[in-house]
């Protein structure tokens, strides 16, 4: 793909700058334990099981909170997402390591979530078509993939 | 466990005990069985009103004892969750989200990541040839959370050395420092910002088993210089990017003269007293849209090969568009160069572009993607228009399968078949 820029590494976001911004404070802190079938299906969705097994979230009314990381190019992204009633309500990039492809980060790619939830057919897919970005084609699938699965995590609490 | 509460029973109690020491009270002789009969019918009548009263009472008592359960409870739990919310709000301040390793308590392999990439191909036609093009690794070091060190090494075609085919090439190598604001520096050497493939050209990355003639012969990919740039970077998607950098190096005789890919010195004890300068821009604020233009000068690109001084502009524009399945991408490069022998070679101008319109779609295997391509190129290796059809299988997003059919029209025309296989990590 075509150019990003390059010096784009950063951290753009501190997570309690997230959740004030998301939740309107911390919300209550809970944690989420992946089960056997929780990383059968973070396979389907990253194509790998999620590093861990204990999730960190935060809850505030019907919204959730998950800073989740998934790698780009050869580094993790943090990225934060707030799910509200089932659809993405915001998505952050907090830390971006890559030296290329940071305009993920920005907010005129950011807002493409906005709104979107999982498609039911087939299952786990995002309901909307999230456009690219030249020469971050990597760090655009990790966003994709990771909005998905915050997803799905929040159906699983509050199931 | 739930209690009864002995205040609220003891009235009824207190009938039930009369009636028991009543019952028990010698019967009058004046009594007849019928008045004891009617008489006990009575007592039995009042102990079922005081059992349902009992009944009734342990009920009340019952909820209200799971009323106050309930509220205690509750307070409990939002009593916990203010304590947590308090916590984890101050437990966050000044620290990293998840993943992140204080410099202090991590050892340098937590900063230093491993990539790379790798593609070989089949080409069937006159030349029939299987090739391990590239092999190639990324090694990039974070040495604290503002200076990184970026690096690429490749072996090209699969051994190298004296009489081999191949080479190992150190192709990426400098150091890149965040100024804050959205602004870079780097030294070192590194890809030259300019068109679409020379920065990014991991074989999942491009449609086509080898890369396009334009970004061979008029855009030199792979095309690595020496030197130091300045990069900024705004909100709304525009970059810009200025490179001072060491310069081309090109023949000025023999059958490579003024061949710009002949020119490159890769940084290996290179010429350096013509540098170039070069200036790209870039716009991705439409997701799915990104397009970039780049413009270079240098005094002289024949540096030590002619006594003539040959400066050269160098002037490129791309466009690459993902929006649903469709794809288009499209570049256009031109080399004007100065000087009485380019130009009677007829080489003073060379340019060339393509426009590659593409669909992609997913699979229950994987993503398939189909392109065509239509190059016009006019240098000093090839001046012809090309045609190329094909596809790209990714049964991973990081690993592509090709298949492609190239036609060169010139004067004989030339056309093989090309099987590619790569990945990157």
């Amino acid at each position: 793909m075509s150019h990003a820029a390059f010096g784009q590494a950063g951290n753009y976001m501190s997570t309690s700058e997230f959740l004030r911004e998301g939740l309107g404070g911390a919300g209550a802190a809970g944690s989420f334990t992946l089960s056997s079938s929780d990383q059968a299906i973070a396979k389907k969705i990253l194509g790998h099981s999620y590093k861990g097994s204990r999730l960190r979230y935060w809850r505030s009314g019907k919204k959730t909170a998950w800073v989740l990381e998934e790698i780009g190019k050869t580094r993790p992204i943090t990225t934060g997402f707030i799910i509200d009633s089932g659809k993405i309500h915001m998505v952050r990039v907090l830390i971006y390591r890559e030296s290329h492809g940071g305009e993920v980060k920005n907010k005129f790619f950011t807002r493409q979530f906005d709104g979107a939830k999982l498609g039911s057919s087939p299952r786990y897919t995002l309901s909307r078509r999230i456009h690219g970005i030249s020469g971050a084609t990597l760090s655009v699938n990790a966003l994709r993939n990771l909005s998905r699965f915050a997803l799905y995590l929040d159906s699983r609490v509050k199931e | 466990m739930k209690s009864v509460s002995f205040g609220r029973l003891r009235p009824g109690l207190f009938g039930l005990v009369a009636l028991f020491i009543a019952s028990l009270t010698p019967v009058s002789e004046a009594q007849t069985n019928a008045e004891i009969l009617a008489e006990m019918g009575k007592m039995k009548a009042r102990i079922a009103e005081l059992e349902a009263k009992l009944a009734a009472t342990q009920q009340t008592a019952n909820e209200a004892e799971e009323k106050a359960t309930a509220a205690t409870e509750a307070v409990q739990t939002v009593a916990t969750e203010a304590i947590q919310s308090a916590k984890s709000l101050e437990d966050l301040e000044g620290t990293l989200p998840p993943g992140e390793i204080p410099l202090a308590e991590e050892g340098w392999w937590n900063r230093t990541s491993l990539g790379g990439y790798g593609e070989m191909h089949l080409t069937l036609g006159d030349d029939e040839q299987i090739d391990f093009h590239r092999y190639v690794l990324f090694i990039n070091h974070q040495f604290n959370d503002f200076i990184r060190f970026v690096s690429e090494i490749e072996l090209e075609h699969s051994i190298a050395g004296d009489g081999k085919n191949g080479e190992i090439e150190l192709e990426q190598a400098y150091v890149e420092l965040d100024l804050g604001n959205g602004l870079a520096a780097r030294g070192g050497m590194f890809l030259v910002p300019v068109g679409i493939i020379n920065e990014y050209h991991e074989p999942p990355t491009f449609f086509g088993t080898e890369r396009n003639f334009i970004e061979r012969e008029i855009i030199p990919s792979t095309w690595w210089e020496g030197g130091v740039g300045v990069n900024k970077r705004f909100d709304n998607g525009l970059a810009l990017d200025l490179s001072v950098h060491s310069g081309l190096d090109v023949p000025t005789s023999g059958s490579n003269a003024y061949r710009i890919r002949s020119g490159r010195q890769k940084v290996s004890e290179a010429s350096a007293s013509d540098w170039a300068t070069t200036l790209n821009v870039e716009y991705n604020g439409i997701p799915g849209i990104g397009v970039g233009a780049s413009a270079q000068y240098q005094s002289d690109i024949s540096q030590t090969t002619s006594s003539e001084s040959n400066s050269a502009w160098f002037t490129e524009a791309h466009v690459d568009i993902q929006r649903g399945n469709w794809g288009l991408r499209s570049v256009y490069g031109r080399w004007d160069i100065s000087g009485a022998s380019p130009a009677l070679l007829g080489l003073a101008t060379q340019h060339g572009f393509y426009v590659e319109p593409s669909y992609t779609f997913t699979t229950g295997l994987g993503d398939l993607g189909f392109f065509a391509r239509w190059s016009k190129l006019d240098s000093e290796s090839l001046d012809s228009d090309i045609y190329d059809v094909g596809l790209n299988f990714w049964p991973h997003e990081r690993v592509v399968l090709k298949a492609d059919y190239t036609k060169i029209q010139e004067a004989e025309d030339d056309d093989f078949i090309n099987f590619g296989i790569g990945y990157q990590f």
